[in-house]
């Protein structure tokens, strides 16, 4: 497991000084607070989306998405509290996750109804949620003084005891799932085997769809985070730079494990926080974090090959 | 260890000393083997699954590298050399599984081996001649032009042989040759190949399983068991019996039969049956066919008779358009498997990929069929010590052969996985059980233990409706004999009527032998 560490090192090489990177990382990323509130941020966005990839996949369906439910959860968050003026957290949390997911099922029902290939129809949803958003942040939803489309001010309702419970919670919630109740071991079996699952009566579109669901779910309750939390602010159209994606290169890495899938966001959210000060700091241009982030995965994939 | 047969060093072709492999993690397959083989001789290499056939003709040709020990082909060393080199000093071998590309045809499959085409480039003139020579020596007719995909199995098969034959070859290796071919084909080939080598003073190993056919055309036979060579004699001096013993350890089996228990109604009946597999294509018309408890019902018959709809048909698994279905009593001919399993039908299907997840666990798969049930699951949560719980009894009860009780199925040897799902449906208590080949690839010992479960299932009451290739076991172990032909039952007649010459007739839908 650490031997992939050394990998992310050495991937790192195409820049700055090799010390720096650590120095960073030690000082910057875990030595300010300001570091420690981004990581534990970043880390509880990408164990969401994550799981939003993990758990679908489990279920042989391909949920390429995760952007683009996440930008719906986030949509309806803002919704709940600027239109509607709410403060509280579960109305928030609510709120997002049945955005999420309802997102997700439109997908489900076009490859049971009309055996419209998943991979293809979220991934096209993604750009319509991220128009959405757009399109929000620039009539709806706007806040009138700001330069760029955006919405107004949203309160942080996140902390880290917030970020800290929701992260815990979601990890164990999927694995009391997958390991020890029905839905779990029916996703199992039409994941792995769908002429078995045939025999066993499990429903492919039932199990499927179910499996679609929560993994939107969980990519849009990590969009109601992000504006929500020290990542930003507001709803920006773009405020999910792809976390929807780098959560799928996650659930990768973790093996389609759920338990594996904390360790792996945590390593990947460092990665980019520390990249990220290390661009302030030396100029490295911002789209190597994505770069270095990319083969790390690749590489780690590739080691933990069974 | 080794009796009778010493083989000078010189004259032999295939030589092997102090031979071991092991396979990580600490699995040996191979255990410090010794074995001279004689040029211009047929062999054959008995053994059961697991015993080490496949891994020493492997290891001869050069997939694997031995452990320790050492090889020698024609006199010269070639410990840890390639395939690539071994091929070409003259050694060939048909692996178990067709590894024919299938959008080629025959001749393109028999050029692209190292013999005809070299580098990158298809030299397609000399394969056609020497493969159609070949075919007609050997009385096998193919159509060498059409592409292998669309060639029926035992063509395919024969295809392998002939193209590894038309190389220049001085040993050639068949790894379990006879498993896509009929009984008939099998001996041809055998037949076949001995003349090849009586002209040529070719060497042929053969492994199998099987080997009904094998005590008529080797020189030699080989017994291996776990790992070494507990048997080596020529031809006349064995028995069958001598050979089940050496391979099983143990001695050859009586077989029984129940006394005929047979009630008034019928556990399962089938009438005026009309069914499509939609996958295959294949249908069944017209049948009608009842299994009473205490009975073992066994259908036979030819690869178009559809016999392969059947088990499909009564388990809720093909179209049933016609006719009825009745299990215990409830018409079930519309009924999706579940239902049908839960009244206390199950099945052993022939196709593993409908009966279990490889890999998931031994509990996992255990549970496929009754996991929705107490005490496996309570409402949403399955209850895992439950499931570990059967799979400790299965492995118990029924011998199955697995690294430990989580493992996944995969890793299982095939005749553990056959018996991983009679298992499952035996503990359920099933009243009737749907067997669909269940001896298929399975060795002696263990077809034998296969067989044995299904006859106590029968002898407590229960019915068995056995669909089965394997004519041996049915005129065995069945108390009535149903003979498909066609898509529909020709006819029926009781065990004690049935000779094999007759059912052999019937199938291939004579009246008479």
């Amino acid at each position: 497991m650490l031997a992939f560490l050394a990998a992310s090192i050495l991937t790192y090489i195409a820049g700055a000084p090799f010390l720096e990177f650590y120095a960073t990382l030690v000082r910057r990323g875990l030595g300010t607070s300001v570091g420690i509130e981004v990581l534990i941020a970043l880390t509880t966005v990408l164990v969401l989306t994550g799981l939003a990839a993990c758990i679908p996949f489990s279920a042989s369906m391909w949920n390429i998405g995760g952007e683009g439910q996440l930008c719906m959860g986030g949509l309806a968050a803002t919704v709940a509290l600027v239109a509607l003026g709410t403060q509280s957290i579960c109305v928030i949390v609510l709120f997002s996750m049945i955005a999420g997911g309802a997102w997700a099922l439109i997908p489900a029902i076009l490859r049971f109804k009309f055996r419209t290939n998943e991979i293809v129809s979220t991934l096209l949803l993604n750009f319509v949620a991220a128009y959405s958003v757009l399109y929000a942040t620039r009539e709806p939803l706007r806040l009138p003084q700001a330069m760029a489309p955006q919405s107004p001010i949203l309160p942080q309702l996140f902390f880290i005891p917030g970020l800290l419970a929701v992260l815990v919670a979601s990890v164990v919630v999927s694995y009391v799932l997958m390991e020890k109740t029905r839905l779990g071991y029916e996703i199992q079996v039409v994941g792995r085997s769908p002429r078995a699952a045939a025999y066993a009566g499990i429903s492919m579109t039932y199990t499927g769809a179910l499996a679609m669901i929560i993994g939107g779910a969980f990519a849009g309750l990590a969009g109601a985070i992000i504006p929500t939390s020290y990542l930003m602010s507001a709803l920006m159209p773009g405020f999910s730079s792809m976390y929807g994606f780098v959560g799928m290169g996650v659930a990768l890495m973790a093996r389609l494990r759920t338990v594996d899938i904390p360790l792996n966001a945590f390593i990947v959210a460092l990665l980019f926080v520390t990249l990220q000060f290390l661009h302030a700091g030396t100029g490295i241009p911002l789209l190597l974090a994505v770069a270095v982030v990319g083969l790390v995965m690749i590489v780690v994939a590739v080691l933990r090959r069974k | 260890m080794l009796p009778a047969v010493k083989v000078p060093q010189q004259a032999a072709i295939l030589r092997v000393e102090n031979l071991t492999k092991t396979f990580p993690p600490n699995v040996q397959v191979l255990n410090d083997i010794d074995l001279s083989l004689e040029k211009g001789k047929m062999y054959a290499l008995i053994g059961e699954n697991g015993a080490g056939k496949s891994t020493l003709l492997k290891i001869a040709i050069g997939l694997y590298k031995p452990s320790s020990g050492r090889l020698f082909f024609k006199g010269e060393e070639i410990t840890g050399k390639s395939v690539g080199e071994n091929i070409d000093s003259g050694m060939a071998m048909v692996t178990q599984g067709l590894s024919l590309i299938s959008t080629f045809d025959s001749v393109e499959n028999t050029a692209i081996q190292r013999e005809f085409s070299r580098k990158f480039v298809l030299d397609l003139s000399d394969g056609g001649g020497k493969l159609s020579e070949l075919a007609r020596r050997l009385d096998f007719k193919t159509d060498f032009n059409k592409k292998v995909g669309n060639l029926p199995l035992e063509d395919c098969q024969k295809v392998e042989v002939l193209r590894r034959l038309a190389c220049s070859v001085d040993l050639l290796m068949l790894d379990e040759p006879s498993t896509m071919l009929t009984p008939l084909e099998e001996e041809h080939l055998l037949h076949a190949l001995k003349n090849l080598v009586a002209e040529f003073g070719l060497t042929v190993v053969i492994t199998t399983h099987k080997f009904q056919n094998l005590l008529k055309y080797p020189d030699e036979i080989l017994v291996m068991r776990k790992g070494a060579i507990v048997l080596r004699s020529t031809v006349e001096h064995l028995s069958p019996s001598d050979v089940v013993r050496a391979v099983t350890g143990e001695e050859p089996r009586e077989r029984t039969k129940a006394d005929q228990r047979v009630e008034a109604a019928p556990l399962l009946e089938l009438s005026s049956l009309d069914s499509v597999d939609q996958r295959s294509g294949r249908s069944l018309k017209d049948i009608s066919l009842k299994v009473h408890s205490g009975e073992l019902v066994g259908v036979v018959g030819s690869a178009f008779s559809g016999k392969d709809v059947l088990a499909k048909a009564v388990m809720g698994m093909a179209h049933n358009t016609r006719g009825s279905v009745i299990f215990d009593g409830e018409d079930i001919t519309r009924w999706k498997t579940r239902q049908i399993l839960s009244k206390g039908l199950d099945c052993v299907l022939k196709d593993i990929d409908l009966m279990l997840v490889p890999t998931l666990s031994l509990g996992d798969n255990l549970a496929l069929n009754q996991y929705y049930e107490q005490p496996f699951s309570k409402r949403f949560l399955m209850n895992r010590r439950a499931i570990d719980a059967l799979a400790e009894k299965a492995v118990t009860a029924f011998a199955i052969r697995t690294p430990s009780i989580r493992a996944p199925v995969q890793v299982l040897s095939g005749g553990n996985q056959r018996k991983v799902v009679l298992a499952r449906a035996l503990l359920k208590e099933s009243k009737v059980v749907v067997a669909e080949d269940p001896t298929i690839g399975l060795d002696i010992g263990t077809s034998q233990e296969v067989m044995d479960y299904l006859v106590r299932l029968r002898n407590r009451g229960g019915g068995v409706l056995l669909i089965s290739e394997e004519l041996g076991d049915v005129m065995t172990y069945a108390d009535t004999i149903y003979v498909l032909y066609e898509g529909t039952v020709r006819n029926v007649l009781p065990a004690s009527e049935a000779t094999l010459e007759q059912v052999g007739a019937y199938i291939l839908g004579l009246d008479k032998a």
